[in-house]
């Protein structure tokens, strides 16, 4: 076979008929054309004009790129061609590298006879012609290399850097497709347990060589090989394969940022020992199948070589020490372009563990603890009489009575008379670990003398606290429920009649006496949840007998039942009630955001519009929300950009960048010292708030995050988004813990309860679904076989229906859904309303909110989802 | 320059049709096509844009306002937009003439002038006009983690929720619908419903015609094959729910199970077990249909059912009998199990015996071949004929049915030659050996009697003399003649 390679490299293209070679006689007839044409145009330009002329009606225009940069070395090759000048073309064919240039031309352009200009010009495709050019350009980048490793003095080390790169690029279309495809083969037929990480070594491989092909011309090929090979990688890379999909010219690789981001970038590939020195055997060709034995002779060789060049050009690995295999977690959250995502090059373990955070609760002054207490036992004391501890509250919310509550309620009976100090904070929520933040370190710094609001809202707090339903699946310490089953939530479903999908956000405020539902239409409308009318307060009119129009007494309104807030001039997206009165009283104002760049703060006293803040220009504002101790909120928004707001002024403090695409959702810590923020480019991240620095970067989403949750202990971060999954990260130690699914569309809303232990989110597939955040969670594929196979449901027919019945109605077999996690632990369909937000009651009851669709308008997703399902 | 080819779906000839239209030189060669892929990258741009917008509003459709954000936002000059709901573009089909065979039609949308005066009069649309706006409802969508059963909740069968398909009252089961193709389940449905009509059928109506049709398509298609597992099925589960439905449902269903055996070109072999049970009941069930029976003269009678029903058995007998050597003695000592059962108690109550399922066992055993029928029925040198006598006796009240019954067991024994004349035998004879039930029925079949008589009488001498092979029963058969 290596005896004559020229002939081995003419008969490959055969082998594959998938990809068809162009002709290979032509192809050499047509590059020597062309260097003669630039020997002679260059070196002796006068003397046999005629013959470039003749010869640059078909190849002079051709390339005009490799004209100018190729200038002397392409001299030199036109004299060889020529003249035939015997010291040039020794200094030309001191190749670098294992392979002398001379053999790999011959390879590329076999040996055949000459054919005449004139039959050639009408066999030229734009395939072949790329295929040409590109050779010459590559020729010519060799023998400049070449020639300046012999001014270096032949630099071994330098050759030998080099010579892959060079070797690579001397691939045809044909071959760099069958790489592709040769390594997906190996990777199919491999074992199972190293397939994921090796998988996930073939997307970059998969953009990489469509981009090459992309670039060097090879339109029509590339294309073929996207559109075979793209629906693998659809379902981990969504997003990026419709980018993709897109480009379809050089220019568009030149524009596109991905494309640059990705051919600038190396993207970060973690691999187990193991997996990687699999993947070394192979690339070295010691692997079984003897196709690779020959080398760059054969096609196979060369087919290889292109993954080689791209997994040494374009790829890092990072080698684990274990040769465990690593999980998808893992594999999902570490692998991506993480270089250009980093301020600093260094590797996502070590930014994401840098900087220790501070996730503990903020600190509370000693006179408004010191007061809290008293107020409590002022009140235990006036109460302990009737014995009505756990009597209706002033806010009117109904008592969830529950064993578990008694419990505690005879725990706290005796304790609070006789030791005559009240808890405030349950032991079992303090978590030694986790650091607090300083008095001014918060936003807005704890203030030193505390104000009637701030008592207020504490003192409801530690109410809240002691009526609240403990959730979650049951502790050994049997702390949750005296059942072994699982505390779930009870859910108030607010469904919206009438709105449609006009439905762009909607919002609870944390004393729950309000819900304001922003639609595409530009308004907010505001409901009052207790049934009460919304009443206006205004300035009384100086018109009246009372003289005095400065003594500032306020008079109502008789009310409506619903508000309309008008000011925005595009869909309202989100919407925030400040928290500054906590769950003791209602907000006092509120912020909505819009698509038309503008965030507003909204006094719900006379239900208008305060200020405006602009500062995101004309993009749209994606999301908006309070600080945890009001005054200060963020906003997110297209810009790419998060930014940090004082309500006081209309200019943005803070501004977060850092994320490569739209900003999606933005969420607080609720220390107040930390945003974390959601992103199209499916990250999240977390900001230091005061020093505008991201100090986490979560990776492994598939496609935009479009909702967060902090969990209220600190410690943990929920995400969700468009590909329908929800992760849970660990702040502290900034890894990912799990992903949980089973939604079958976007989520749209995530909340933690109290006490961190459930999620519940909600989803535009119109179901509320409660998540173990404790659990292990892990796959666990519920399908149909579960549900006593093909007939499962007979049995139940027979049992209900009477006798004479054909069992032709409505089958009673559960659809259960096809795989969930296995922490999920309910699910609650709703008729027809996507959930729009989720939300949960300081003492743990659920609300969601959600439009309902009415069938007509909704028919056509309906019809959608039933295709697919079948 | 040769044209470089663009491999986007935008097709160039747009791009040279909005050329023409405007005022500018030809364009050069390939000019469209690298317009037309620079286009389809500038949509895609747009549409990945306008997807944002659609997903903050929180849609899974993308509306016409998303793309216009999208341009606002990516500073593309904004194209005016129709207000919501788009009305349904209604194309409309000019014939252009060409020179090719086939026509070429170009659509367009008519774009009509609207007065706006006239417009604004017309009455609102139905869900807008009666809205009183938007309003909310709070309602339990679970409480303590269950979903409580209230109007506001999807029951069980909704809780697919609008992401999985409906499921109609008649339609396929939910299994089969998960299983099979689109085309299949139709079909499947269409089948089903075609097979049984919801009412008893006279035989020029339409769901007869169906009916008909369907038994048809059962009989011949090739088709059948995809859904046999399931037409099986619902045939065998239909059955044992109809046992006391209307006696007309059962012979429908009978009557698609007969359809199905003769189907050439399935292979119904590994569903026999399926179908086997439901058979045997209809042939040994009482009370068969509805008790006390309707006198309506549409439907068939109890009998008329296990007589089919006894037909086809047989068929399945005789067609896998040969390669499952259980099935027929099964079957036999099923069916004989039933006949000597005692008659009392009766599922029909203290005064009716149970004659249907004494009926069904004769007349099945009587399909099941001669042989059977010697073994089961005949019992030793006749003994079996003599209880059956005894059974007719008590079951029957009034003479007439009882006798075809008789009959058509017994003449299987041995089939009648034209030929031959009646010979004459003496009926109390038989009243002495077999019962006088038997006498009475045999009337009028001299030469079955007769038969009867020898049989016996060679029987008992055979017992003897070590009794004589089957082949040769069969073989002097001319012999006994001469001799009779």
């Amino acid at each position: 076979m290596s005896e004559n390679p020229a002939a081995t490299a003419a008969a490959a293209p055969s082998n594959h008929a998938a990809m068809p070679r162009t002709d290979a006689k032509l192809l050499r007839q047509f590059v020597i054309e062309y260097l003669q044409s630039h020997g002679f145009d260059k070196a002796l330009a006068t003397f046999q004009a005629g013959i470039a002329e003749q010869a640059s009606g078909e190849a002079g225009d051709k390339d005009a790129a490799g004209e100018d940069d190729a200038a002397a070395p392409a001299g030199g090759d036109g004299e060889r061609r020529g003249s035939g000048g015997a010291g040039a073309r020794e200094a030309m064919f001191r190749a670098p590298g294992p392979v002398p240039l001379e053999s790999i031309v011959k390879r590329n352009i076999p040996q055949a006879q000459a054919l005449s200009a004139s039959t050639m010009s009408d066999k030229i495709t734009p395939e072949f012609e790329a295929q040409a050019r590109y050779i010459i350009e590559q020729l010519q980048k060799k023998v400049e290399a070449s020639a300046a490793a012999d001014a270096d003095g032949d630099d071994g080390t330098k050759e030998l850097k080099d010579a892959p790169t060079n070797q690579e690029s001397l691939l045809d279309p044909s071959d760099r497709v069958e790489g592709y495809r040769g390594f997906r083969t190996w990777v199919d037929g491999g074992l199972d347990i190293w397939k994921a990480e090796l998988d996930n070594l073939s997307f970059p491989l998969f953009v990489h060589t469509f981009l090459d092909l992309i670039n060097f011309g090879f339109l029509k090929s590339a294309r073929d090989f996207f559109e075979k090979y793209s629906s693998h990688h659809r379902a981990l890379h969504p997003q990026d394969i419709s980018t993709l999909a897109s480009v379809s010219m050089r220019e568009h690789v030149q524009s596109n940022p991905f494309c640059q981001r990705i051919l600038a970038d190396k993207y970060v590939i973690p691999l187990s020992r193991n997996t990687n020195d699999l993947l070394l055997q192979w690339l070295s060709g010691a692997g079984l199948d003897e196709d690779w034995e020959a080398g760059l002779h054969s096609a196979a060789g060369r087919a290889k070589e292109a993954i080689k060049g791209i997994v040494f050009n374009n790829i890092s690995i990072h080698v684990t020490t274990t040769s465990v295999p690593l999980d998808k977690i893992t594999l999902a959250s570490k692998s991506g372009l993480i270089a250009s995502a980093l301020p600093s090059a260094m590797p996502i373990e070590a930014f994401n563990t840098a900087t220790n955070l501070k996730l503990g609760p903020p600190p509370m002054t000693d006179k408004l603890k010191e007061q809290i207490t008293r107020t409590l036992r002022d009140e235990d004391a006036s109460q302990q009489p009737n014995g009505n501890i756990s009597g209706a509250d002033a806010n009117g919310d109904v008592e969830m009575a529950s064993p578990s509550q008694d419990q505690q309620a005879t725990e706290d009976r005796p304790k609070s008379p006789t030791v005559q100090e009240i808890k405030l904070e349950p032991e079992t929520d303090r978590d030694p670990t986790l650091v607090s933040p300083d008095e001014n370190e918060t936003l807005p710094p704890i203030p030193a003398v505390f104000r009637l609001p701030d008592l207020k809202r504490e003192v409801e707090a530690i109410r809240d606290k002691r009526k609240m339903i403990r959730l979650g699946p049951p502790t050994e310490d049997g702390k949750v429920g005296s059942s072994s089953q699982a505390v779930l939530p009870s859910v108030v479903a607010f469904t919206l009649f009438d709105h449609g999908e006009t439905a762009t956000s909607a919002e609870f405020s944390n004393d729950s006496s309000l819900m304001a539902v922003g639609s595409s239409e530009s308004t907010i409308r505001l409901w009052s949840l207790k049934g009460e009318k919304l009443k206006k307060k205004s300035r009384q009119l100086i018109s009246a007998t009372l003289a005095d129009p400065l003594d500032g007494s306020l008079i109502e309104d008789e009310g409506l039942p619903m508000r309309k807030l008008v000011g925005h001039s595009g869909p309202v997206y989100s919407l925030s009630f400040d928290p500054m009165y906590g769950s003791a009283s209602p907000p006092s104002t509120m912020l909505s955001s819009s698509q038309d760049g503008t965030v507003r703060l909204w006094s719900l006293d006379t239900y208008s519009n305060l200020v405006v803040y602009r500062g995101h220009g004309r993009d749209p504002v994606w999301d908006v929300e309070w600080g945890p101790m009001g005054v200060y909120f963020a906003t997110a928004s297209r810009d790419r950009t998060a930014r940090l707001w004082s309500s006081d002024r209309v200019t943005p403090l803070r501004m977060y960048t850092g994320h490569l695409s739209d900003v999606n959702c933005v969420r607080f810590h609720p220390n107040s010292l930390y945003l974390a923020t959601g992103s199209n480019d499916a990250s999240c991240r977390l900001w230091d708030v005061q020093r505008g620095a991201c100090v986490r970067l979560f990776l492994g989403h598939t496609d935009a995050v479009t909702t967060l949750a902090v969990s209220p202990d600190g410690k943990l971060l929920a995400s969700a988004g468009l590909d329908s999954s929800i992760w849970l990260w660990d702040l502290g130690s900034s890894r990912p813990i799990k992903r949980m699914t089973g939604h079958g569309a976007p989520v749209q809303s995530l909340s933690f309860s109290a006490e961190s232990s459930v999620l519940v989110s909600g989803g535009l597939d119109a179901t509320v679904r409660c998540w173990d955040v404790k659990s292990a969670g892990g796959e666990k594929p519920v399908g149909r076989s579960n549900e006593g196979g093909l007939f499962g449901g007979g049995a139940a027919i027979g049992g209900t229906e009477e006798q004479g019945v054909l069992p032709m109605g409505p089958g009673q077999a559960t659809w259960e859904e096809g795989t969930h996690t296995a922490d999920l632990l309910a699910t609650f369909p709703t008729k027809r309303t996507p959930i729009l937000k989720t939300h949960y009651t300081p003492r743990n009851l659920c609300m969601v909110a959600g439009s309902f669709i009415a069938p007509s308008s909704g028919s056509r997703a309906t019809g959608k989802s039933e295709g697919t399902s079948s | 320059m040769p044209p470089p080819q663009m491999m986007g779906i935008y097709p160039a000839d747009s791009v040279v049709e909005v050329a023409q239209s405007l005022p500018i030189d030809p364009l050069a060669q390939g000019t469209a096509e690298l317009l037309a892929g620079d286009v389809e990258y500038r949509i895609h741009l747009i549409l990945q844009e306008a997807k944002k917008f659609m997903t903050h509003g929180k849609r899974r459709t993308l509306l016409p306002e998303d793309v216009e954000f999208a341009m606002e936002a990516l500073n593309v000059e904004p194209v005016l937009i129709p207000p919501r709901p788009l009305p349904l573009p209604q194309f409309q089909a000019i014939p252009i003439p060409s020179s090719s065979s086939h026509p070429q039609n170009l659509y367009h949308a008519p774009d009509d002038e609207i007065d706006f005066a006239s417009y604004l009069k017309q009455p609102l649309p139905a869900g807008v006009a009666s809205s009183g706006g938007v309003k909310w409802k709070a309602h339990w969508l679970a409480v303590e983690g269950v979903q409580p059963a209230i109007p506001e909740n999807p029951t069980p069968v909704q809780r697919a929720g609008p992401s999985r398909p409906p499921v109609a009252s008649t339609s396929l089961r939910p299994q089969a619908r998960a299983h099979l193709p689109q085309e299949l389940q139709l079909y499947f449905t269409r089948l089903t419903t075609a097979l049984v009509p919801p009412s008893p059928t006279s035989p020029e109506t339409e769901p007869e015609r169906h009916r008909v049709a369907a038994l048809a398509s059962l009989r011949t298609d090739v088709a059948v094959a995809g859904i046999l597992v399931y037409v099986v099925k619902w045939i065998s589960e239909s059955i044992g729910k109809c046992l006391m439905a209307p006696t007309g449902t059962i012979g429908h269903l009978v009557d698609a199970v007969d359809a199905l055996m003769s189907n050439e070109s399935l292979f119904v072999e590994p569903y026999m077990h399926q179908l086997l049970p439901p058979l045997l009941s209809i042939i040994l069930t009482v009370p068969l249909g509805p008790h006390p029976p309707s006198s309506s003269s549409s439907q068939p009678s109890p009998y008329d059912l296990r007589l089919q029903a006894s037909n086809i058995l047989g068929k399945i007998a005789e067609k896998y009998g040969k390669s499952y050597a259980g099935l027929l003695p099964r079957l036999v000592s099923t069916l004989t199990k039933a006949l000597y059962s005692p008659p009392f108690p009766s599922p029909l109550g203290a005064s009716n015996p149970p004659a249907g399922r004494y009926e069904g066992a004769l007349l099945a055993l009587s399909y099941l071949g001669s042989q059977t029928v010697r073994s089961a029925v005949w019992g030793k040198a006749g003994d079996g004929i003599r209880r059956i006598d005894d059974l007719a006796g008590t079951l029957y009240t009034d003479a007439g049915k009882k006798k075809n019954l008789m009959i058509r067991a017994l003449i299987l024994i041995r089939s009648k030659p034209s030929d031959q004349p009646a010979p004459q035998v003496n009926l109390d004879e038989i009243a002495d050996l077999f019962g006088p039930n038997l006498a009475n029925a045999l009337n009028k079949k001299l030469w079955t009697a007769s038969e009867l008589l020898r049989l016996r009488r060679e029987e008992l001498q055979g017992g003897l003399a070590d009794s004589e092979g089957d082949g040769e029963a069969e073989g002097d058969e001319m012999d006994v003649d001469a001799r009779a």
